[in-house]
């Protein structure tokens, strides 16, 4: 899951209520590692996010889906006083601001940030001066610190998917790959650069083809795009790139890219389920289920008279998956829910 | 692979007037089991096997269903929940090809691989379909035909435990079976070096044994009514055929299901109908077959076969190293240093040990119940205490297992050796009989008629006097004649016999209805080897031995069969999932990627033609397979 995982910060009339609910996400996963709780904020501040009028009271906020009683109080409590008591109170505790603070650096989650902090590490600058307890993943991560924290724009996004692609299709034309998350769904900006890859000689019952992923890696190192590597495996590469200067002279930054290596015949479901988002990931399997089909990122199988899972379905474009569970088929621009 | 014949439809969620589920127990293809009314959920059936069976491959032919299910059960569970998935939902139609209803007919066949492996290695006698067709509500469904396939070896087993029960008998397994099997196809190959002997007689001999012996399993199963018919069971036993009453023991058999299988030259038909079952009985009452071999002697000049004798067999030293021969065990559950020791003692007395459970098996020495082992081998074959093993080592004798079995697994069929044990675990009374038939048998085989006579006096005396008391056992009453032989020390050759030879009558008998099989082969070289499982057969080379093999791809059945034959003829193991120990992978398949991925698991592996296993059995050698091998 990408760090900058986040609401487009578009402009919208409660974008302050849904930046309120996102920090109370944040700090509930990383400080107090209550996932639950940060999905429950996180999907109260992207339904409210998706209010196109401005909410003008707990009450009104309550009669969206994903807003309960407590939720309600804070968006009252914020409409009245302009602020949050509880973020308040996170936000004067060190230890809160420093674990926050550490887990934005690409590699260091919440339990290394807890203890990085337990050592005395409350900084970005100070774990500078410790660089000896990171790994290399988290030193890279480091590194280009202020330049991860920043969003890809749209338009940067398309040239960078340009260079990938193209590359790809110059070592071997079979490849197919696709640039997912966010920006599949159409966003104006992305945290990351996500892409998926497959090829027909690589399916499910053949044997893992790493070759497939290297030699792509190895490529978009040679033209310089790719930087670093956090990490590279058999099907998942994690690394860093960079556009080219471009003519005019403007630099570009360093970005973080994903690419995984998928089976042949498991593309769409991947393809499904990195597009996201998880929300509708979320939605879109309950839905399966109540047809009688389980969907991963693997495959769509139909589920058999004891609830044991089948043989997966063969699939050949996203369009088969929704037609499996008889759903309309959204277009990735519209699975932002 | 034989199909699992299925004898009824146990029920079905719904079925059309003109297309009921029965239907599905007619011939392929020509008539089809649907739904009701369009747009039913799911649409089920539950049929009956006629008798247990593991399943290998189900064939289903399709009738507009969008997902078949396969799932087995028990018709002893009382719930419907018991049923457990085998092939687990599979598609048939798309959603397209179901709302346009096209493309409804499809056939798949689906073999071991598809199947859940652990729910196939069990046997079952009851099958669930389900079917679902979600994709269009306005049509019937359901399925136009099902078949469902068992090994070679598995149908073996499933044609004996048609006959499970046989009186107050189990029937088990037979461990044998499968070098037998072999023996019909190779005993040509070795018929050259084979003194032959004339081949009437043997089968013949089989053939009066087999009646005889139905004849005294009828008096057997009818005296465990009667524990004080002792003594009129044992004269039961010891007359001629016509005194006993055929149709008796027609009555108390369970009627097993008519066997494809028949004799090649069986000489009439009613010989023909009886052949499978008579083969069982032959495994099942031996010691009433070698009752029957006396009584031959009497009247007819004694096949060649049951004149040989066994000389070696009375020097005792011998004897220990050779009183497990027949077993092949496998242990479970034992740690070292205590498994090295039941090894050593075992393999000391003349057991071969496998490291796992496989063919020719016949022994599992447990620690304890529900260890892996025990669950792949319960129902297969004997699972016996380590106590039988320390036992025997210490009595320097081959002691019945069934004392020392462990747990409640279901056996497979008595082979002829624990014949008397399970006789005298099960009743007391008509154990004596075939034990002392089985002396006589024994002193038959290796004395003139005149001893034979004298012998057979004296068991019966054994049996009229003190033994018609239930409750001494055989290895007493062994341990008794074998006194009394000692007494008379002229003849010392008897107590080897009785001792070390009890069960081979049986499986002389074995061997003919083998030699019958092929066309009345029979070969006095085989038959001396008394102890040998392999008896009746030609030796057959093990240039195969310490290979395990593994088939790839698909075979035609009849091709896959005769490779499988070869490959256990010569010693080879097969093995039906690819592991370690798979040194050969036999593939009709060029070169794939799944080589490779096999390759870099075992390193060793050899990919060869299957043309390689051919040109060993013409040559009846070990040829280099290089030639063969599969390259990239």
């Amino acid at each position: 899951m990408s760090k900058r995982k986040g609401l487009d910060p578009s402009s919208n009339p409660n974008a302050d209520f849904s930046d309120f609910l996102m920090e109370l996400a944040t700090y509930e996963k990383n400080v107090n590692r209550a996932m639950h709780k940060y999905n429950a904020y996180r999907k109260a501040a992207g339904i409210i996010a998706k209010h196109p009028t401005q909410i003008m009271s707990g009450d009104q906020a309550k009669k969206l889906d994903g807003v309960g009683d407590k939720i309600a109080k804070k968006i009252d409590e914020f409409i009245q006083t302009g602020k949050l008591q509880k973020l308040e109170k996170i936000r004067a505790n060190d230890t809160n601001v420093a674990i926050t603070e550490l887990t934005k650096v690409t590699g260091i989650g919440p339990a290394n940030a807890q203890k990085l902090v337990a050592e005395g590490i409350t900084s970005i600058e100070e774990l500078r001066k410790h660089q000896e307890k990171l790994n290399h993943h988290q030193k890279i991560g480091l590194k280009h610190f202020e330049d991860f924290e920043k969003r890809i724009p749209r338009e940067e996004m398309l040239k960078m998917r340009e260079v990938v692609i193209s590359e790809i299709h110059k070592l071997d034309s079979e490849y197919t790959a696709d640039v997912c998350g966010s920006f599949r769904r159409g966003a104006e900006s992305s945290g990351d650069m996500d892409i998926l890859l497959t090829h027909p000689s690589y399916t499910s019952t053949t044997k893992k083809k790493p070759e497939l992923l290297q030699k792509v890696v190895k490529q978009l190192e040679s033209i310089k795009f790719v930087t670093d590597t956090l990490s590279l495996g058999d099907s998942k590469y994690m690394g860093v790139c960079q556009l080219p200067k471009d003519e005019d002279g403007t630099e570009y930054l360093f970005r973080r890219l994903d690419i995984r290596s998928i089976p042949y015949d498991q593309f769409y479901c991947a393809l499904l389920y990195f597009t996201g988002s998880d929300m509708f990931n979320r939605t879109m399997r309950t839905l399966a289920l109540e047809k009688g089909f389980t969907i991963n990122e693997y495959s769509i199988r139909p589920v058999g008279s004891t609830g044991v899972p089948g043989e997966p379905l063969p699939v050949t474009s996203e369009e088969d998956i929704f037609d499996y569970i008889d759903m309309k088929y959204k277009k990735p621009s519209e699975r932002s829910e | 692979m034989p199909e699992i014949n299925i004898k009824h439809v146990v029920s079905c969620s719904s079925e059309d007037r003109n297309n009921p589920a029965e239907n599905l127990l007619k011939a392929e293809g020509t008539h089809k089991w649907r739904t009701a009314n369009p747009g039913e959920k799911n649409a089920s059936v539950v049929l009956q096997f006629e008798k247990s069976s593991q399943i290998y491959g189900i064939d289903i032919g399709n009738e507009g269903s969008a997902f078949v299910e396969v799932l087995v059960g028990k018709s002893t569970s009382s719930s419907d929940s018991d049923f457990q998935v085998l092939l687990v939902s599979s598609s048939f139609m798309s959603p397209s090809d179901s709302r346009n209803n096209t493309n409804r007919n499809a056939v798949r066949i689906f073999g071991a691989d598809k199947l859940s492996k652990t729910v196939a290695s069990e046997n079952w006698d009851r099958v669930k379909i389900v079917c679902t067709q979600p994709f269009n509500k306005s049509m019937t469904y359901g399925l136009s035909f099902i078949k469902f396939h068992s090994t070679p070896d598995s149908s073996k087993a499933a044609e004996k435990e048609g006959m499970k029960k046989l009186g107050a008998f189990f029937v088990k397994k037979e461990e044998d079976e499968d070098e037998i099997k072999v023996g019909t196809l190779f005993a040509n190959k070795g018929k050259t070096t084979v003194a032959t002997t004339p081949p009437p007689t043997g089968a013949a001999a089989v053939r009066a044994a087999s009646r005889l012996a139905e004849e005294a399993r009828a008096s057997t199963s009818r005296s465990s009514d009667d524990r004080n018919s002792n003594s009129a069971t044992a004269s039961t036993v010891k007359e001629p055929p016509k005194v006993v009453a055929t149709p008796k023991a027609k009555a108390t058999r369970t009627s097993p299901k008519k066997h494809a299988v028949s004799d090649k030259d069986s000489d009439t038909e009613e010989e023909e109908e009886e052949t499978p079952r008579r083969k069982t009985t032959l495994k099942r009452q031996s010691t009433s077959l070698s009752s029957v071999a006396s009584s031959r002697s009497a009247d007819a000049p004694p096949p060649l076969k049951k004149t040989k004798t066994e000389p070696p067999k009375s020097s005792p030293a011998k004897e220990f190293s050779r009183l497990m021969e027949k077993v092949t065990f496998v242990l479970s559950g034992f740690q070292n240093p205590y498994r090295a020791e039941l090894r050593d003692k075992a393999t000391e007395m003349g057991a071969t040990y496998k490291p796992d459970w496989g063919k020719g098996c016949t022994h599992l020495i447990c620690a304890f119940t529900n260890t892996p082992k025990y669950n792949q081998v319960k129902g297969k074959g004997k699972i016996v205490s380590k106590q039988w093993i320390n036992d025997c080592y210490k009595q320097k004798k081959l002691l019945p297992w069934r004392k020392y079995r462990l747990g409640n697994a279901k056996s497979p069929d008595v082979t002829s050796e624990e014949e008397e044990e399970l006789t005298s675990a099960r009743n007391p009374a008509p154990r004596n009989t075939p034990s002392a038939a089985s002396k006589k048998a024994a002193t038959s085989t290796s004395q003139s008629p005149a001893i034979s006579k004298k012998k057979s006096q004296e068991s019966d005396d054994e049996n009229y006097g003190g033994n018609t008391d239930s409750a001494d056992d055989t290895d007493e009453e062994i341990r008794r004649a074998q006194q009394k032989a000692t007494k008379k020390k002229k003849e010392p050759e008897p107590i080897a016999e009785i001792k070390v030879t009890k069960p081979d009558p049986t499986l002389d008998l074995f061997a003919d209805s083998t030699d019958e099989d092929e066309g009345g082969k029979d070969s006095p070289v085989a038959m001396d080897t008394d102890d040998g499982a392999d008896s009746g057969l030609p030796d057959l080379p093990d240039f195969f031995a310490d290979k395990h093999f593994f088939f790839y791809g698909d075979f035609p059945a009849a091709e896959r069969r005769l490779l499988t034959r070869y490959i256990a003829a010569y010693d080879g193991v097969m093995e039906d999932y690819m592991n370690d120990r798979v040194k050969f992978v036999i593939t009709c398949t060029k070169w794939d990627d799944n080589f490779e991925e096999a390759l870099t698991e075992n390193p060793g592996l050899i990919f060869v033609k299957p043309q390689w296993l051919y040109t060993c059995h013409n040559k009846t050698k070990l040829v280099p397979h290089q030639p063969y091998v599969v390259v990239p």
